[in-house]
C-alpha cells in the first residue's frame, strides 16, 4: 500500500520535474552550470557531453564526482555504512528508455532496501533520454530517491524508513533573471545583554551578524538553542534593540523607524499568540484593521484567508478551541493578512503532527510561489534542506556557514566523504557478494537487523538490479545531510 | 499597491507599496486597537456587569437599606440621608478605579506572563507608546462605563433620601480625569508588578485602596486621627471620592477643588509615565 502510494508520488514528482525541465533546461541549465562553482567537475562526469546531466537537487550537479579513470580504487575499504549514494547512469552506447529503466531500478532498489529499515543509504539514480520519441528527449530525465535517516544514530535502525521523492524546486535551481532586491540586510548586528549582578558576565547573544535576505527567497536561520536566532529575529521585528550594528527591513532602519518596519513584516511565533478574546475570524479582521485596512476590505480578506487556509468552518470559533494545526494556520493567515514584504516563521511546525506539518508547508510553499519572502527558524533540518533557498547556520551569535543547503552539503562532502572509483567499488562489492553468505539472499528476503554486511549486500543487489534494467554503476559518492553539516559546525554538546 | 516580480516570468500581487503616513497609520492602528478592546468588552458584558455591580449593590443594600432599618450605627437613623449621600460619590469613584485598574492590569499580566497574545497588537504598525496609550484609553472608557452603571444603583437604591445635585462642570472634568488616572494606574501595575502577584491585586491593593479611599467617610472626617488623615493622601481614590462628592451632592463636605484637581493630574501624569515606560520595558528588550 505504502509502496504504491510512494510509487504514485514518485511518478508524479518525476512528471512534474520532467515538465519543468523540458521548459527550463535548455535556457537555464547551461547558465547555472557555468555560474556554479565546481561546474567543470560536473562536465567531466557527464558521460556524453551532449546534454549536461542535471539530477534534481543542485548537490548532484555540483558534487565533486570523480573522474572515473583517474580516481583511486578503494579495493580494501569497507563500504561506508552511512551516507553513501550511488548514481547509476545509462551507458552512452546502450540506448534505453531512461524513465522506465530508472523507475524499475529504483523500485528494485527500494525493495532491496525496504527490509533494511533505517538504513542510511542515500540512493540516486539517473538515466538520460536517448531517443527523439521519448517524452523527455529534449531535456534530461532524472529521478532521485532518498532513503534517509539522521546521521549519528546508527544503532537504532528499527524505525520505519522514510521514503520521499525529491521534487526539484525550480527556484532552487533556476538562477534569477536579475539580482533580487534585498528585503533584509544586517551589518555587524550585535546584541549584548547586560548582566544583572557583579559576578555575572554580559552575554553577547548576537555578535556582528551580517546577513542579506533577498526578495522572494526562503531563508533559513539555523542554530542550536541559545545560538542567537530568536534575538536576531527579535531585532528584525523591532522587539529587541541592537547594541551595535545596523538592521534594515525593506530599506528601513529597524531602530530609527520601527513603526514603519512593522508595516512590512508578518510574524508567526512558535507559541500560540492568537488573541484568545476574539474569534478566529475576528483575529484576522482586527489584524487587518491594525494595519489600516478599511472595514469592508478587512472583512473580505478575512473571509478569503479563512477559505484559503481551510478554516472557514471555524470562523466563529474561539481560538482556544482550535487544534494546534488550525491555530498555526490561523497565525500564518493573520501574519500575511496585510501582505507583508517579509514573513518571519519561528519554528512554524514545532509540535505539529505530520498532517499539520504537511498542510502548513503547502501553505508556505504557496506563499513562496506568490513571491513572499520568508525568514524561517527551525530545528528540523530536513525542512530547511527541502524548503530553504539559503540557510545560515549560526552559533554563539555568529554566522558559521551561509549558503544554499546543497552547497553546504557539497562543501562538507568535498572535505570528508569517500569518493572512489565506481568500477573498483563494483568489483569489490561483487567479491563480497561471492564470499558472503548473507549476500546470497534473494531479493526481498527477510533480513536481520542491518549491519555493514547487510548494507553491502543491499548495495550489491542494487547494482544487480540496475544492471538487469540496462543501467550500470557509474559513480559512488558520499552524501551528507544538512543535519550532519549542522552538527559538524555546532558540535554535539547539549545546550542547556 | 505595487507588484513585485520575484520569480522569473512571474508577477505577483504581494505587497507592498509604501506604507501610509506615520500619522494616519498611527490613527488607524489606535482606532482599531480601541475597537478591538471595546469588542472584547462587548463579548465579556455578561461577566463585566455582575462584576461591576456586585460590590456596589451589596454595599448600598447593606449600608443604606439594611442598617437604617435595623438601627445599626453605620448609615443609621441619625444621619442616614447624609451617609447615603456621601456614599454615592465614594461608590462611583470606587467602581471607576477598580474597573480601570482590573480591566487593564489583569489582561496585561496574563498576556505578558502566560499567553503572549499581546504580540499581535505590539506589532501593529505604530509606536509602542501609542499601543500602551491605547490601553489606558480603553481602560478609561471601561471604567467610565462602570461608573455610569453604578451611579443609578448608588443614587436610587438606598431607602434613605439622597441629596443629589449635579455640578456639571466638575463632573465633566473630574469624571474623565478619574477614569484616565484609574486606567493609567492599571497600566502601571500591569506592567511593573510581577505577573504572578497581579492576581493578588484584590488583597494587596484593592483592599487598602478601598478602606482608606474615603468611600465610607469624607476625608475631612478623619480629623480626629491626623496622621491617618495625611497618610491617606497617597491614595488616589481619596481625591476621586472627594471629587465625585463635589460634583454630585450637596450638604456633604469635601476637599477643596484645587488639591483634588492638582493631585489627580499629578497621579495621571505619574501613572502615565510609569505605565508607558513599564509597557516599553515589557515588550522591547
Amino acid at each position: 500500500m505504502a509502496a504504491k502510494a510512494y510509487e504514485a508520488e514518485r511518478m508524479a514528482a518525476e512528471q512534474l520535474e520532467t515538465e519543468w525541465l523540458a521548459e527550463q533546461a535548455r535556457q537555464q541549465v547551461a547558465d547555472a552550470l557555468a555560474a556554479a562553482p565546481g561546474a567543470a567537475g560536473t562536465a567531466a562526469v557527464a558521460p556524453t557531453g551532449d546534454v549536461p546531466a542535471v539530477a534534481g537537487p543542485p548537490e548532484e550537479v555540483l558534487s565533486p564526482t570523480v573522474d572515473i579513470a583517474s580516481a583511486p580504487a578503494p579495493a580494501d575499504e569497507p563500504v561506508a555504512p552511512t551516507g553513501d549514494a550511488i548514481a547509476v547512469e545509462a551507458p552512452a552506447d546502450e540506448p534505453v528508455a531512461p524513465t522506465a529503466a530508472v523507475t524499475a531500478a529504483v523500485a528494485a532498489a527500494e525493495e532491496v532496501l525496504a527490509p533494511t529499515t533505517g538504513s542510511t543509504l542515500a540512493l540516486s539514480m539517473s538515466g538520460r533520454a536517448m531517443t527523439a520519441e521519448d517524452p523527455v528527449a529534449e531535456g534530461t530525465s532524472a529521478v532521485a530517491t532518498t532513503i534517509d535517516r539522521p546521521m549519528g544514530v546508527a544503532s537504532t535502525l528499527d524505525r520505519p524508513t522514510t521514503v520521499a521523492p525529491t521534487v526539484v524546486r525550480p527556484s532552487a535551481v533556476a538562477p534569477a533573471v536579475d539580482t533580487p532586491a534585498e528585503v533584509i540586510r544586517t551589518v555587524g548586528l550585535t546584541k549584548t545583554y547586560r548582566s544583572g549582578g557583579r559576578d555575572q558576565k554580559d552575554v553577547t547573544a548576537v555578535d556582528g551578524l551580517d546577513l542579506t535576505v533577498c526578495r522572494g527567497e526562503i531563508f533559513g536561520l539555523l542554530g542550536p538553542n541559545g545560538a542567537g536566532k530568536t534575538t536576531t529575529v527579535g531585532m528584525l521585528t523591532t522587539r529587541v534593540i541592537p547594541t551595535a550594528g545596523k538592521a534594515m527591513v525593506n530599506g528601513i532602519d529597524v531602530v530609527a523607524d520601527p513603526a514603519r518596519v512593522k508595516h512590512f513584516i508578518g510574524v508567526v511565533h512558535q507559541v500560540n499568540t492568537l488573541d484568545r478574546s476574539l474569534t478566529a475570524w475576528e483575529n484576522l479582521y482586527f489584524h487587518g484593521r491594525y494595519y489600516g485596512m478599511g472595514a469592508a476590505a478587512s472583512r473580505k480578506r478575512s473571509d478569503e484567508l479563512l477559505e484559503r487556509f481551510r478554516l472557514t468552518h471555524r470562523a466563529g470559533a474561539q481560538v482556544r478551541t482550535l487544534s494546534g494545526g488550525m491555530a498555526r494556520r490561523l497565525m500564518v493567515a493573520r501574519a500575511v493578512m496585510h501582505r507583508p514584504a517579509v514573513l518571519f516563521l519561528d519554528e512554524p511546525t514545532a509540535s505539529l503532527d505530520p498532517q499539520s506539518r504537511i498542510a502548513l508547508w503547502e501553505i508556505v510553499e504557496e506563499l513562496h510561489a506568490e513571491g513572499e519572502t520568508i525568514l524561517l527558524t527551525t530545528h528540523y533540518m530536513e525542512e530547511a534542506d527541502r524548503f530553504c533557498n539559503r540557510v545560515a547556520i549560526i552559533d554563539h551569535g555568529k554566522v558559521l556557514a551561509l549558503d544554499s543547503p546543497a552547497a553546504l552539503k557539497h562543501n562538507a562532502a568535498a572535505g570528508r566523504a569517500p569518493v572512489g572509483n565506481a568500477k573498483a567499488w563494483l568489483a569489490h562489492l561483487r567479491a563480497l557478494e561471492r564470499s558472503s553468505d548473507a549476500s546470497s539472499n534473494g531479493r526481498g528476503a527477510p533480513r536481520a537487523a542491518p549491519d555493514n554486511a547487510n548494507i553491502e549486500a543491499a548495495l550489491i543487489e542494487i547494482i544487480n538490479a540496475a544492471e538487469r534494467h540496462g543501467l550500470s554503476l557509474d559513480d559512488l559518492r558520499g552524501q551528507v545531510t544538512l543535519e550532519s553539516v549542522f552538527i559538524d559546525l555546532t558540535g554535539r554538546a547539549l545546550r542547556e | 499597491m505595487t507588484t513585485v516580480a520575484s520569480v522569473p516570468g512571474e508577477t505577483v500581487d504581494t505587497v507592498k507599496g509604501a506604507p501610509p503616513k506615520a500619522s494616519s497609520a498611527t490613527r488607524a492602528a489606535f482606532k482599531a486597537l480601541l475597537l478591538r478592546d471595546l469588542t472584547v468588552l462587548d463579548h465579556d458584558l455578561s461577566e463585566f456587569l455582575p462584576n461591576t455591580l456586585m460590590q456596589p449593590v451589596m454595599l448600598v443594600f447593606v449600608f443604606t437599606y439594611v442598617f437604617p432599618r435595623i438601627g445599626q450605627g453605620i448609615g443609621g437613623s441619625n444621619n442616614a440621608g447624609r451617609f447615603s449621600t456621601l456614599l454615592l460619590g465614594g461608590l462611583v469613584a470606587q467602581s471607576v478605579i477598580f474597573q480601570g485598574l482590573f480591566r487593564v492590569a489583569l489582561p496585561l499580566a496574563r498576556e505578558f506572563d502566560i499567553t503572549n497574545e499581546l504580540e499581535d497588537r505590539v506589532l501593529a504598525p505604530t509606536s509602542v507608546r501609542t499601543i500602551a496609550f491605547e490601553k489606558i484609553l480603553a481602560g478609561a472608557l471601561q471604567s467610565l462605563f462602570a461608573g455610569l452603571v453604578v451611579f443609578p444603583v448608588a443614587a436610587f437604591l438606598p431607602s434613605t433620601p439622597i441629596y443629589l445635585q449635579a455640578h456639571w462642570l466638575i463632573l465633566a472634568t473630574i469624571t474623565p480625569l478619574t477614569c484616565y488616572t484609574s486606567a493609567a494606574l492599571g497600566l502601571t501595575i500591569g506592567t511593573r508588578m510581577a505577573p504572578r502577584l497581579v492576581p493578588l491585586l484584590a488583597g494587596f491593593i484593592a483592599l487598602p485602596l478601598g478602606f482608606f479611599g474615603a468611600i465610607f467617610y469624607t476625608w475631612d472626617a478623619l480629623r480626629p486621627i491626623p496622621w491617618l488623615k495625611y497618610a491617606v493622601l497617597v491614595n488616589p481614590l481619596v481625591y476621586m471620592s472627594e471629587g465625585f462628592r463635589a460634583g454630585l451632592s450637596i450638604g456633604v463636605p469635601h476637599m477643596a477643588l484645587f488639591p483634588i484637581y492638582a493631585a489627580l493630574i499629578g497621579f495621571a501624569v505619574l501613572f502615565t509615565v510609569l505605565g508607558l515606560t513599564g509597557f516599553k520595558k515589557q515588550v522591547i528588550s
